[in-house]
């Protein structure tokens, strides 16, 4: 069949990811409270997974506190970050997953290496090739930008190297964008941003030729 | 080639260099403590015992001190200008920043001349091109081109890599068969992408290529010190810096004498 290669035919099982984190910083003080992911075939949730973080003398920096209503008693009761990294790069680190999330090559790729160096493991980007970054498909179907499939990943680095203003393609807006219709006071809360992360990715891949 | 060429610049190559300095060695020790303040490149050198250092600089400004205050510890300087060049440096226009891109050039013999002709080329892009900061087309760079210079292409800003990482399209008039440099052990996520289209380029057009290392700090635990810096430069904070993958602190001395396995001189 013509285009069945495309990811809206795709029975591939997805686990989408998202990490919330001590300030926005991508190269060091910053590590996460809240690890989230949920595994999915196309068309549903298949399991559910939420972890805060227990790490020593952590602090939040005063705007991501007040982003992701963060609460100290989270992290004091959180789990041990080594047993939930093991746990997380189970599936992250599975080929036979597409790695699907927002922002995930500009944010999340980069605090997942920080919390890796910090328990002391060396960085890992080897499952970069497998990640569809929502936040740059939805920038790319807004501008009206064909994927190139040849070099997937190189093309989602030109998306995301040519921001555009006025072109809002946050989880929020995606959200009234595509009638979706998700409480968006829940927002910032990795567990919740999944939810809604799942819903705009089935409504961009069935829109943009990926 | 198998050597890998450590590439240190200053604080005077705003925004796309080091926090180094080129102070005269000895002079941040006071009663045998470091001062506090940024390191100089001389006390490293005198440190590490380095007979040459490569110099890569957005502008000439440091040249003579870093020149005199290497020779009085005996060790050599390869100056490296780093020139932005555009389509056409007349065009002043945010939609000409798209075709900008990056060479260093380097002199080719040791000789007072040529350093006149790097001074002739920085005048030209700071006077005639300034746009944001000093550009050269690649036709004037073309026409004030001779044979006593020497072209690299860097790693993270040339053409090659914006045709692969950005929707640019730069397709330059070379003034001479380039140098491409390959960043070792920086640890960025597109180190590979960047790897495979310099490798492609250089066997189409039968290019060299020199692994090097940019060195921006000495240790790792300076790497905070250097994105403050750059912070002040960008006018954003450290908690919500806006710098774009700037995310590895692998941009250090100590990094490049474990990449090197001790064997620095």
């Amino acid at each position: 069949m013509i285009g069945s290669e495309l990811l809206r035919y795709s029975d591939k099982k997805i686990v989408l990811f998202d990490l919330e984190t001590q300030r926005v910083n991508i190269m060091g003080d910053n590590l996460p409270f809240q690890c989230s992911w949920i595994v999915c075939d196309k068309y549903k949730v298949l399991s559910r997974n939420n972890y805060y973080l227990k790490w020593p003398g952590f602090t939040m920096s005063k705007g991501a506190a007040a982003i992701t209503r963060f609460q100290q008693s989270w992290v004091d009761n959180g789990d041990d970050p080594e047993f939930v990294l093991k746990a997380f790069e189970s599936y992250l680190m599975d080929p036979s997953f597409l790695i699907v999330g927002h922002n995930l090559l500009g944010f999340d790729v980069y605090v997942h290496q920080l919390w890796r160096e910090t328990l002391g493991l060396k960085r890992d980007f080897s499952y970069l090739s497998r990640i569809i970054d929502t936040n740059l498909i939805a920038r790319a179907y807004k501008m009206g930008w064909k994927p190139d499939k040849t070099d997937f990943l190189a093309w989602q680095y030109k998306v995301m190297s040519n921001p555009v203003k006025g072109v809002k393609t946050n989880l929020a807006q995606l959200n009234k964008d595509f009638q979706i219709g998700v409480n968006e006071s829940n927002l910032h809360n990795a567990a919740a941003d999944l939810e809604l992360n799942f819903a705009v990715y089935r409504k961009l891949i069935g829109l943009v030729e990926v | 080639m198998s050597e890998i060429i450590p590439l240190f610049s200053t604080s005077s190559s705003f925004g796309q260099g080091g926090i180094f300095t080129v102070e005269e060695a000895g002079k941040s020790v006071k009663n045998g403590k470091k001062l506090r303040g940024p390191e100089s490149i001389c006390d490293l050198a005198k440190e590490e015992g380095l007979t040459k250092i490569y110099l890569v600089e957005t502008k000439f400004a440091n040249f003579m001190e870093a020149y005199k205050n290497l020779k009085k510890i005996n060790c050599d300087l390869h100056f490296g200008l780093k020139l932005c060049v555009c389509e056409d440096m007349g065009t002043k226009t945010d939609e000409s920043l798209k075709t900008e891109s990056n060479v260093i050039v380097w002199p080719a013999i040791d000789s007072d001349k040529v350093y006149e002709k790097f001074i002739k080329i920085s005048s030209k892009a700071s006077i005639d091109g300034f746009y944001y900061r000093p550009r050269i087309d690649w036709k004037t760079l073309c026409a004030m081109w001779s044979d006593d210079l020497l072209l690299s292409l860097p790693f993270y800003s040339s053409f090659i890599q914006k045709n692969s990482l950005t929707f640019s399209t730069i397709v330059p008039e070379l003034p001479a068969k380039p140098l491409i440099l390959r960043e070792k052990g920086q640890q960025l996520p597109f180190d590979g992408i960047i790897n495979g289209a310099i490798e492609k380029y250089a066997k189409i057009n039968g290019c060299e290529i020199q692994d090097v290392k940019s060195i921006y700090y000495k240790n790792r635990a300076h790497a905070k010190s250097w994105q403050i810096w750059r912070c002040i430069l960008d006018r954003t904070e450290y908690d919500k810096p806006n710098m774009e993958h700037c995310s590895s602190s692998e941009f250090c001395w100590e990094s490049y004498k474990e990449l090197v396995g001790g064997a620095t001189k």
